[in-house]
């Protein structure tokens, strides 16, 4: 299956997003079957951290796996990275790696196009990724959607604690959380930290790198200064609070701004009420309280 | 793994979409040695919160029939580990978490798609109670309620469900093949040997 994403995404709006928009359109089960294969303008555009979030939420799309064939942007993120071949190997490694693509004729199964250029910075409101809405929108009725959609849609409704028709920007969170696989790499940890940088927190929350190098190298930009000067807290790296795990926990009825995958019931914690969304949204929601658009906090920052 | 052919005992109806990796075995549960039986942790919550949860009165099920997307989410095979200690064989539903099927399989249960308005007319017949049920694998049909049903089965699937294979046996019996691809492929890309 290739999901083609033509034009480019606007300002303030991510791999998460552009992510979290496909699958609200296709389903958590639009993909199943599949393995992606990610095109376009868009995901040419995307540095491979954005690459790797995009491809990670293959999953909640309900595919096998995701992939972006290898262009100039990954030779020079893997050029003299760890286990990287080098010399002479680096360049026949990359002769082999400029063959991975498909055939300007392969057919797949299924092709999708999505436009990038309307996509705003989104959230879920419900419990499965596919309940997943711009936040400039409002929690949709139940009652205007079809056969075993609306049981669904009131089931996460009465999970989540929210009311249909309220707009998603009104919904307080109790704390936040960046971090997980999906959303807790280099690029994820500078732009949450650029939104954050200088302001306080509203709300609690927990930032968890990526990865034990990602931690190291976010200390040694200040951005873990950033985020505990913003009121959160730095903790190490591993699942933390995307799975409730380690004792990161969000308690029964709390509710989450989360840079994670999944806003399953329970995932969190047991009753926890999990909203997905981009590490920059997690930040904009830390500082106001609620859920709210991240783009006016990034107006002016570089 | 022990492989079967035939199963007879009682379904029952989850009539729910999406029921995720999340909520078929909660995280913290995952740490338990699989040797101490994972089937009081199946939908765990959703039980503790209903006592007369449908899996709380019919812990003789061995076949269930759900909505759309059963078992989306993570590649947590412990999800399907909690479902195959209750005692469930076989889950029929109109789709599959991709994952959660090829685990399913390689564990010996049965992931049986059947068109939407089948599952939907067994939903109503079954509704809170359970029935009677009937899998044959060799065949694939089943009687379930009384409903005669063909179900979709993938050859190989199959194959690995009566005979009880998983995917670590299949891969096994090409092990030459495997070996002398292995050779070639390291003799014509030098640069991705492993340096020791």
């Amino acid at each position: 299956m290739r999901i083609t994403i033509t034009g480019a995404l606007g300002a303030g709006v991510t791999a998460k997003d552009l992510a979290l928009h496909w699958i609200a359109k296709l389903g958590a089960d639009g993909a199943r079957g599949h393995a992606i294969e990610y095109a376009g303008e868009a995901v040419r555009g995307l540095s491979i951290e954005g690459r790797l979030t995009l491809c990670n939420l293959s999953i909640e799309g309900g595919g096998r796996l995701g992939l972006v064939a290898p262009d100039q942007v990954t030779f020079d993120y893997l050029k003299g990275r760890n286990f990287a071949p080098k010399g002479a190997a680096w360049d026949a490694a990359v002769a082999d790696w400029k063959l991975l693509h498909s055939d300007p004729d392969a057919g797949f199964d299924r092709e999708v196009a999505v436009d990038a250029a309307p996509i705003a910075p989104t959230v879920t409101w419900g419990t499965s990724p596919e309940e997943a809405l711009p936040i400039t929108a409002r929690v949709p009725d139940p009652a205007t959607m079809s056969g075993g959609k609306q049981a669904q849609a009131r089931a996460a409704l009465d999970y989540m604690g929210l009311e249909a028709g309220m707009p998603l920007e009104s919904v307080a969170v109790d704390q936040v959380f960046i971090g997980s696989c999906t959303n807790g790499r280099i690029e994820d940890l500078r732009l949450a930290a650029k939104v954050l940088a200088g302001r306080q927190a509203k709300v609690p929350g927990l930032v968890s790198p990526g990865s034990a190098q990602v931690k190291k190298q976010a200390e040694a930009e200040g951005l873990a200064q950033i985020f505990t000067r913003a009121g959160l807290e730095w903790a190490d790296a591993g699942c933390s609070m995307c799975v409730g795990m380690n004792g990161d926990l969000v308690e029964a009825g709390k509710r989450c701004a989360s840079s994670t995958n999944r806003n399953f019931k329970g995932r969190q914690g047991r009753g926890a009420r999990t909203h997905l969304m981009s590490p920059a949204m997690v930040a904009a929601a830390a500082l106001t309280g609620h859920l709210a658009d991240v783009r006016p906090y990034l107006e002016g920052r570089s | 793994m022990t492989g079967w052919s035939r199963i007879e005992g009682r379904a029952v109806a989850l009539a729910q979409e999406n029921v995720d990796t999340d909520q078929l075995i909660p995280a913290r549960f995952m740490s338990v040695p699989r040797s101490e039986g994972y089937g009081r942790f199946l939908l765990h919550d959703a039980r503790q919160d209903d006592a007369a949860h449908v899996l709380n009165r019919h812990s003789e099920a061995r076949v269930l029939v759900s909505r759309r997307n059963f078992g989306s989410g993570s590649s947590r095979e412990a999800a399907v580990y909690a479902l195959v200690d209750f005692g469930i064989r076989a889950v029929f539903a109109p789709s599959f978490g991709d994952i959660f099927a090829g685990n399913a399989v390689n564990n010996g249960l049965l992931p049986a798609r059947l068109p939407q308005a089948q599952v939907e007319a067994l939903l109503a017949k079954i509704g809170t109670g359970d029935c009677a049920a009937c899998v044959d694998l060799t065949t694939g049909q089943a009687v379930i309620a009384g409903q005669e049903l063909s179900f979709e089965l993938d050859p190989v699937w199959q194959q690995k469900l009566v005979n009880g294979w998983d995917d670590i046996d299949l891969t096994a019996q090409h092990k030459e093949q495997i070996t002398a691809f292995r050779a070639a492929r390291f003799l014509a890309h030098e640069w991705a040997l492993p340096k020791t």
